[in-house]
Order: C-alpha cells, then structure tokens, then sequence
C-alpha cells in the first residue's frame, strides 16, 4: 500500500478574535509589530505566520495557539 | 550610515542634473573655447567643470564601498530597488523576488554569452572557385577573446605626451559576462553555505 501525500491546511480566526476585541487589522498590525497587508493576508490564509509571529497573535489575543489556528489534513 | 555618507549621497543625486547640464552643454559647444573663454561663460563652464570632478570622485567613492562594505550596499540598493522588509512576510516575498531575480538574470547571461561566443559566417565562393555541389560555405564556431583593443602606448600627439588615459573596461564583453555570472553563483554559494553551517 502506497504513501499518500500529506499536505497540512491552516486556518484560522483572527477576524472573529478581533471582531470580538473590536479591533482593526491596522491596530492588531501594530500591536504584533507588523504591516496590516499581512494580518489580511494571514486572515486570508494566503499567508501562514512564522512559529513566532503565531505565537505573538495567540498572546495578544490571551488565547491558546490552537484557539487561534486549525491544522487539517488534506491527502493529495 | 554615518554623516559624511549621506552628505557624500546627497551631492551625488543633487548635482546630477547639473552633470547632465554640462554633457548637454559641451555637446552643443566646443568645449576647447568655452575652456578658454572668459568672463561669466568661463566661470559657470569652470564651476560646472568643477562640480563634476567632484561627482566622480563621489560616485567612485559610493561605488567601491558598495562593493566593498555589505550594510552600505544593503542600504543603497534596498532603496533604490524599492525593497521593503517591514516584517517576516515582506522579507519572504523578497526572498521570492530575489531568487527569481537570480535565476533569471544568470539565464539571461548564459544566453549573452553564448551569443559572445558564438561566430557565424555565410560565405559565397566567386563562380571561378565554386565546385559542383560547393558554391559557398558556412562556419560555425567559438571564439575566445579576454581582451579588448591592445592598451594604448606612450605617445607624442599634438597636445603633448599621451602618459595615461582610461576608457572604460579593457575585457571583452565574454569575459565580462563570464566574470559577473560567477560572481552570481559564487558569492551565492558562498554565503548559503555560511548559513548553513551556522
């Protein structure tokens, strides 16, 4: 029985976070100390953060890392 | 950056315009008499003659350090080529950018290259030299030149001894080619092994 590919989709809800913290991504970019074009991007799923920038959102948002971003795997 | 630096930059952006004045200017002119000349046309085309001296000096000062000194460099051709590395993602996407930048110019100059190298020549034989079957001739081939024209030797023109003169880059246009696409791929070897091993 052959390997299937594994591939890891992430997702996750920073914009139901801050929607919650009433918070825009401008002010979630500069309190994370990034450009707001990635918050949107992340929130798109277009781009997935670094170990540490994930981990610097989940602590702003007080929350677990898992509260904040879901991992699923797709077989290919 | 230190002070002197950006003064230095400074100048060299600022008076580029008048550069380009004075080669527009002795393009229209004859520079031998506006060198002679007196008066306030002498003193402005003196001043200008003066001002782009201290261009070059500048320039060749931006130049070599670039080369020479990585932060400086960063700093300069960041700006100039626009590259924004605000956050993690901004440095990806110039990475990206970087490498496909990378691969594509040195394809680009293995194509100039070759087309350096490579010699054609489609001949037709005179009727009194032509054979049956053999009216003319193509050649193929590879030629090899490190060198520009032989460097130029003392001496006496009508102006004087000729001691020195530059004028430009004396390698040919191949071994330019060959010098900067090594460059490319060594200095990237270089330092991706740096980090590897760090």
């Amino acid at each position: 029985m052959g390997k299937s590919q594994m591939k890891l989709n992430i997702s996750n809800n920073i914009h139901v976070l801050r929607a919650e913290k009433k918070i825009s991504q401008e002010q979630l970019a500069q309190e994370i100390n990034v450009t707001r074009a990635t918050i949107s991007s992340i929130e798109k799923g277009k781009y997935n953060p670094s170990l540490e920038l994930a981990f610097k959102i989940a602590l702003f948002f007080e929350k677990n890392i898992n509260d904040v971003f879901k991992i699923e795997e797709i077989d290919e | 950056m230190n002070k002197i630096d950006k003064i230095i930059i400074k100048y060299a952006i600022f008076s580029f315009p008048l550069i380009v004045l004075l080669m527009l200017w002795s393009l229209n002119s004859n520079s031998d008499e506006l060198a002679n000349a007196e008066g306030v046309l002498g003193f402005f085309w003196n001043t200008l003659g003066w001002i782009f001296l201290a261009w070059i000096v500048s320039s060749l000062y931006i130049i070599c350090k670039m080369v020479a000194i990585r932060n400086f460099r960063d700093t300069i051709l960041k700006n100039v080529s626009g590259i924004k590395e605000r956050d993690e993602r901004e440095s990806s996407i110039s990475g990206e950018a970087a490498k496909f930048s990378f691969l594509s110019t040195a394809a680009f100059l293995l194509f100039l290259l070759f087309l350096s190298l490579f010699t054609i020549t489609v001949q037709k034989y005179p009727k009194e030299l032509q054979k049956p079957g053999h009216t003319g001739s193509i050649t193929v081939g590879l030629n090899i030149k490190s060198f520009m024209n032989d460097h130029p030797q003392k001496k006496v023109t009508n102006e004087g001894l000729l001691i020195f003169t530059y004028n430009g880059i004396p390698i040919s246009s191949t071994m330019l080619i060959l010098l900067v696409l090594l460059w490319q791929i060594g200095s990237y070897q270089y330092l991706s092994r740096r980090i590897l091993k760090e």
